[in-house]
């Protein structure tokens, strides 16, 4: 499901145009990453958590030159599903 | 590192304010979002979200593990979660603070040849003690091989001339008697040969003692050059040793430089973070500071408009009882604009039914809306002009209408505008069953004037409702709505209106059990136009959207 797909998906289950849905889906983007900037974790009760994670420096040996790098430290984003969520995928069969 | 904790509330008020949405419908927003990925989700979809990033389903594989109070093994079942993928964008801009940093690497090539000369000043001295051991042999095989045969040569010649001294002694004894008198001289002469030789053999004896003290003190010179050699490789080994103490001491060095420049690089960092924070903090307080002007202003602007307001009620109640009396001497600037005041209070009032049932056509951006609701009066008023003068000649009841209205008005424009409030003030009658009414809609009732493009989107984006019903038809078996929508609307793209107007009783569009009673709507006919292309992909779309979910 792809940025349109959702949505017209979402068009459809608020009764609402969807230039109107794309405004906010696009405000809420942006607000989210605006808060995950200021490094704030945002928590959402049902779904899951969103908060910025900092990877430390560390030497990486590249297993055939074994030339050795510096990997600077950065910042990520990371998501943790919340138990409700996770609940909800707990039985799904595994196909593939 | 500030670890502040967001509630999905702050996200919504935060959504609110900046899209100008009233915090219902961004609430049902956020939550109509999240349950829409988690049903994606749940149907092994991916979700992806433009500047965002990717929701999708991670399988965690089944593993053993061992409970810890009875050490039995146990088995975790395999299982799905919810994995995240920040987009470029997200990821670049929360990254922002150490972007700077790059992979730096580190040399070891350097290193590397470092540790090959090491190696080679390490194998020298071993090289140089073989090398030096061998010509030591050498020299010593040498020594050994000369001192023998040199030995064995004075020997030689020492006996040669015992026998050279012998033989001339047999020779004087057989010449006695010949020559008596040069015995004399001959024996003189031996005894001096003799003495020569003697003196010769001395000096021989000599040399060769010289020699061979010279080879002794040659081979003392030799066994001291090799202790010197011994001990100067000890020196060696030892300078070595410190070499390699000093490499290491250098690497220590080195490392400790390294830690420090790390330890500076994480320092300006902290600093760069306190810099940061304490920009934010300055831009927070002007905001705030920003906010609170803005508070005041909002505030007297209310207050203002409150006064406005009541005086024009007031005014609005002076009016009321004046126009008894007014359409007797009828004042033909005041008239028009007492009309439309009362136009747009009427207008105000259909609104709030709207706001019930679609919160986003009204609440998304009011002064444009303001604007798009003059527009459309105007193009209204035109409209139900033309549409007057139609009535006027082919409808009737119209006459005794425009009679009524005619008494009450005395000029043109009056007329109009008695006609558009009497249409407003019976609009509502008129359309009981439809909860929302597109404006335009109403237009095209009466008059089929080409519309501009836009209304077309405006009646794709509003829901639609279904009030009135052309036919009823029982599912058999073979049955399709596509053949119904071919029947009815003429084109069979059009049977997802007949699926949204019997939602209700439909689960599955593609499987409809035999029996079930099927209403077919009667729908806005410009949106079953067969020839308009646009008609056609909307259809197809909601399509998508209903064969999708299902």
């Amino acid at each position: 499901m792809n940025h349109k797909e959702l949505i017209a998906s979402m068009a459809a289950k608020m009764n609402a145009p969807k230039s109107v849905v794309a405004d906010l889906l696009d405000t809420t983007v942006k607000i989210i990453t605006e808060q995950l900037v200021d490094e704030k974790t945002i928590g959402f009760q049902s779904f899951g958590n969103l908060e910025v994670r900092k990877k430390d420096e560390r030497l990486s040996v590249h297993p055939s030159t074994h030339i050795r790098t510096l990997i600077p430290p950065k910042l990520v984003v990371n998501f943790k599903q919340s138990n409700i969520l996770k609940d909800k995928f707990k039985d799904l069969p595994h196909h593939e | 590192m500030n670890k502040e904790k967001i509630s999905l509330q702050e996200v919504v008020d935060l959504v609110a304010t900046r899209a100008s949405v009233s915090k219902r419908a961004a609430e049902e927003f956020l939550k109509v979002l999240f349950t829409t990925i988690e049903e994606a989700l749940l149907a092994g979809d991916v979700v992806k979200i433009k500047n965002f990033g990717t929701f999708k389903l991670i399988w965690n594989e089944p593993r053993k593990s061992v409970n810890i109070q009875t050490g039995e093994e146990i088995i975790i079942a395999g299982y799905y979660k919810a994995g995240f993928t920040p987009d470029g964008i997200l990821k670049d801009s929360v990254n922002e603070p150490f972007a700077h940093l790059k992979p730096v690497q580190l040399d070891d090539v350097d290193e590397h040849a470092s540790e090959v000369d090491q190696t080679d000043v390490a194998m020298d001295p071993l090289r140089i003690f073989t090398e030096q051991a061998s010509e030591i042999k050498s020299l010593i095989s040498e020594i050994q091989a000369l001192s023998p045969t040199k030995l064995v040569s004075d020997n030689d010649k020492s006996s040669l001339l015992s026998n050279a001294i012998n033989e001339d002694a047999e020779d004087e004894q057989i010449e006695e008697d010949d020559v008596e008198e040069k015995e004399l001289e001959l024996a003189k002469d031996l005894e001096l040969a003799r003495e020569l030789e003697l003196a010769k053999e001395l000096e021989m004896v000599r040399e060769l003692e010289r020699i061979k003290e010279l080879e002794l003190t040659k081979e003392l010179e030799q066994v001291k050059a090799l202790e010197v050699a011994i001990a100067i490789e000890q020196a060696k080994e030892l300078e070595l040793d410190k070499e390699i103490d000093r490499v290491k001491e250098l690497e220590r060095i080195k490392e400790l430089e390294r830690s420090k420049e790390i330890e500076l690089a994480k320092e300006l960092e902290q600093v760069k973070e306190l810099e940061l924070a304490i920009k934010l903090e300055q831009t927070r307080e002007f905001e705030l500071s920003k906010e609170l002007a803005q508070a005041k202003q909002n505030s007297q602007i209310k207050e203002l408009e409150l006064e406005r307001e009541l005086r024009a009620a007031k005014e609005l109640v002076a009016k009321a009882v004046e126009p008894v009396i007014v359409t007797k001497k009828p004042d033909p600037e005041f008239i028009p604009v007492q009309k439309t005041v009362t136009i747009t209070s009427e207008q105000e009032d259909t609104e709030p039914i709207e706001e019930k049932t679609n919160p986003f056509l009204t609440n998304v951006k009011p002064p444009k809306k303001r604007k798009r609701g003059l527009q459309i009066l105007v193009v209204l008023l035109i409209v139900l002009v033309i549409s007057f003068a139609g009535f006027v000649i082919f409808y009737p009841p119209a006459n005794e209408m425009i009679n009524n209205t005619l008494i009450s008005t005395q000029k043109g424009t009056k007329e109009a505008l008695n006609t558009i409030s009497g249409w407003f003030k019976t609009a509502p009658q008129q359309i009981p069953h439809t909860v929302v009414v597109p404006k335009d809609l109403i237009a095209e009732d009466s008059v089929t004037v080409s519309e501009p493009i836009d209304s077309l989107q405006l009646l794709f984006d509003t829901p639609r409702v279904y009030p009135e019903f052309i036919a009823t038809e029982r599912i058999v078996r073979g049955s399709r709505l596509t053949r119904m929508a071919k029947r009815y609307y003429g084109t069979a793209d059009f049977w997802v209106y007949i699926y949204e107007a019997n939602m209700n009783k439909l689960q599955n569009p593609d499987n409809i059990p035999a029996g079930t009673l099927i209403r077919i709507p009667k729908v806005d006919p410009r949106l079953i136009d067969s020839s308009n292309p646009r008609c056609i992909n909307k259809a197809r779309e909601l399509h998508d959207l209903y064969v999708k979910k299902d």
